[in-house]
């Protein structure tokens, strides 16, 4: 469908305006919300995605983008809820304890919001009684962490003793990163996997939940 | 300034001989542990250093107290707001705090915003006595050292999104946001007016640090860093080396797309991180721009010995000159483990020898401000 098509191409191209008009215009001519979702603002998401792991988008692009996938979708917001549509899958990220920095975390998540998950932020300086807290309330298919320290990524070893202490392990899959962060460190305190960058934590997430794309 | 001339001091010599591809007698290293790295070990390190001490040739027996004390609050735990209304917080004792509220994350404020003076205050609000400064370069030419100037990490690029917001200044960019260009000649504005106090004190080298990389690329594109960033370092790195001072840039993650427009900007000396830029596509640049190289931080926490002794000399291998053109930097985070300290400092020294830092660092100290980061 044409329209789809320029949605992902406003999303892609940073258009706002452009794609919450598109999305009007889809709902007017009664697409279903799930296929405006999938076909328009998520295939322009991947396509950053693509973009931003072979080097021709940077970060302004990539959270320009995101951002206008997040005004478009505010549009089709109340139709899933009515629909009780479910999203691609649920992850719960956060930096760890002693750790403040957020632009890693923060980029991730916005590239995963953008492919379609559902994502629940924690924020920065997270214990690792927090992160037990929130995988028992909320469930999430996904647990993120991030550190940019080498001081504080040893805690993310914590967090997944603490997870298994509380039989959530198995529940959950863990995925770490960070500038200090390998995938050497990664196997070595458990995770189940590791991303240098964003664009590879979607593909990584993806994975992991065995989401196809498109 | 008197860099280049013959009073220099053995050390100094061989520095400016390694800038200036003059066949210095040896590569110049230097080994940094961060306040928290000091904290941690403490008398166990003064060990290795001590064993080494040609590498440390400033270390005293004892220093390891007043080293581990955190000379900023950039460094200490809490809070603090800068000379720019930044608020800066900090939860990890020696390493350093990161920005947590804007001043400028509503455009609304700039029209009323008025940046710091340099003359009177540094970036984090403290008094400057720039004719103390200048006497003190007289001191280190006196002792036939040279003498540098800095700026605080952070100074242009990042200034940029301390002040927006990271994910603000981003979408400026990307939107072209027609304020963001009043914004970037404001930060230009303070930096050439501090690198003119600087050139006023005879420094020989300025220190300029300012992250542009991630681990896999730049954050901006090329063309965007070209677009707005560019022209700023061409500006004051152009005064500098109009009045014959030496550019040192320091630059988080990967730049190596950008190398060849540091060196048009004027940069003398580039200081490349090894992980996010691999030496063997940093050696297309070796005898063009001296590089001190920042060896791989995260090897050094993760790794064995012997990674590390094969990763100093795969470096060295990749970058040395025959004129020379290098030097080496090996920054150790409190999570690198004495045993690979120690091996650091055995390669080092077998390959390299001293550098001049200690000036720096002695000016630096007394005027608040602390190299490197974490």
């Amino acid at each position: 469908m044409h329209e789809l098509h320029l949605l992902s191409q406003a999303v892609l191209e940073g258009k706002e305006d452009e794609a919450r008009s598109l999305v009007q215009n889809l709902l007017a001519m009664n697409v279903n919300p799930s296929r405006i979702l999938n076909e328009g603002l998520i295939k322009g998401m991947d396509i950053v995605g693509e973009k931003f792991r072979a080097g021709e988008y940077y970060l302004p692009e990539v959270l320009l983008a995101s951002k206008v996938m997040h005004s478009a979708f505010d549009i089709l917001k109340s139709r899933f809820v009515d629909a009780g549509i479910r999203t691609r899958g649920k992850v719960v990220m956060g930096t760890v304890k002693g750790d403040l920095h957020d632009i890693g975390k923060n980029i991730v998540i916005a590239m995963l919001e953008g492919a379609g998950f559902d994502v629940v932020d924690l924020g920065v300086d997270v214990d690792s009684r927090t992160f037990v807290e929130n995988v028992q309330e909320i469930e999430p298919h996904v647990l993120g962490m991030s550190a940019l320290l080498t001081t504080t990524m040893p805690y993310m070893k914590e967090v997944i003793e603490e997870l298994e202490r509380e039989g959530l392990r198995k529940r959950v899959k863990v995925i770490v990163g960070g500038a200090p962060v390998n995938e050497r460190f990664a196997m070595e305190i458990g995770a189940d996997g590791y991303a240098e960058d964003a664009g590879e934590a979607v593909q990584l997430v993806r994975k992991l939940l065995d989401v196809k794309v498109g | 300034m008197h860099a280049g001339t013959t009073d220099l001091n053995d050390f100094s010599k061989i520095y400016i001989d390694a800038i200036t591809f003059n066949n210095p007698q040896w590569i110049p290293c230097r080994i940094a542990f961060l306040p928290a790295t000091w904290k941690k070990y403490g008398k166990e390190l003064e060990r290795i250093v001590m064993k080494y001490h040609h590498l440390f040739p400033d270390y005293s027996l004892g220093d390891y107290e007043k080293l581990a004390r955190p000379p900023h609050p950039r460094y200490r735990i809490g809070r603090f707001r800068d000379a720019w209304e930044c608020i800066w917080e900090n939860d990890y004792e020696g390493l350093a705090g990161v920005v947590v509220e804007s001043p400028l994350k509503s455009w609304e404020k700039f029209s009323a915003y008025v940046p710091p003076n340099p003359s009177e205050v540094d970036d984090y609000g403290g008094k400057v006595n720039w004719e103390e400064r200048r006497k003190q370069v007289e001191r280190i030419h006196e002792n036939g050292g040279i003498a540098f100037g800095y700026f605080m990490h952070g100074s242009m690029f990042m200034r940029l999104f301390y002040l927006r917001g990271f994910e603000n200044l981003m979408l400026d960019m990307a939107l072209d946001d027609p304020r963001l260009k009043d914004l970037i000649s404001m930060v230009l504005d303070y930096n050439m007016k501090l690198a003119e106090l600087w050139v006023n004190t005879g420094v020989d080298i300025v220190w300029f640090g300012d992250d542009l990389g991630t681990q896999r690329s730049l954050m901006i594109s090329p063309d965007m860093f070209r677009k707005y960033i560019k022209s700023c370092y061409e500006k004051i790195f152009g005064f500098l080396k109009e009045h014959g001072v030496y550019v040192y840039m320091h630059s988080d993650g990967r730049i190596v797309e950008i190398m060849e427009d540091l060196m048009e900007c004027g940069v003398d000396v580039v200081n490349p991180q090894i992980g996010p830029n691999k030496p063997q596509e940093l050696a297309k640049y070796k005898g063009k721009v001296c590089m001190d190289v920042d060896l791989d931080r995260q090897l050094f926490s993760l790794g064995k010995p012997l990674e590390v002794e094969e990763h100093i000399i795969e470096c060295i291998s990749a970058l040395r000159h025959e004129r020379g053109g290098l030097m080496i930097y090996a920054e150790c985070e409190p999570e690198t483990p004495l045993y690979n300290i120690e091996t650091i400092c055995a390669t080092l020294s077998e390959i390299c020898g001293p550098t001049v830092m200690q000036d720096f660092v002695q000016l630096q100290k007394s005027c608040g401000e602390v190299p490197g980061h974490a």
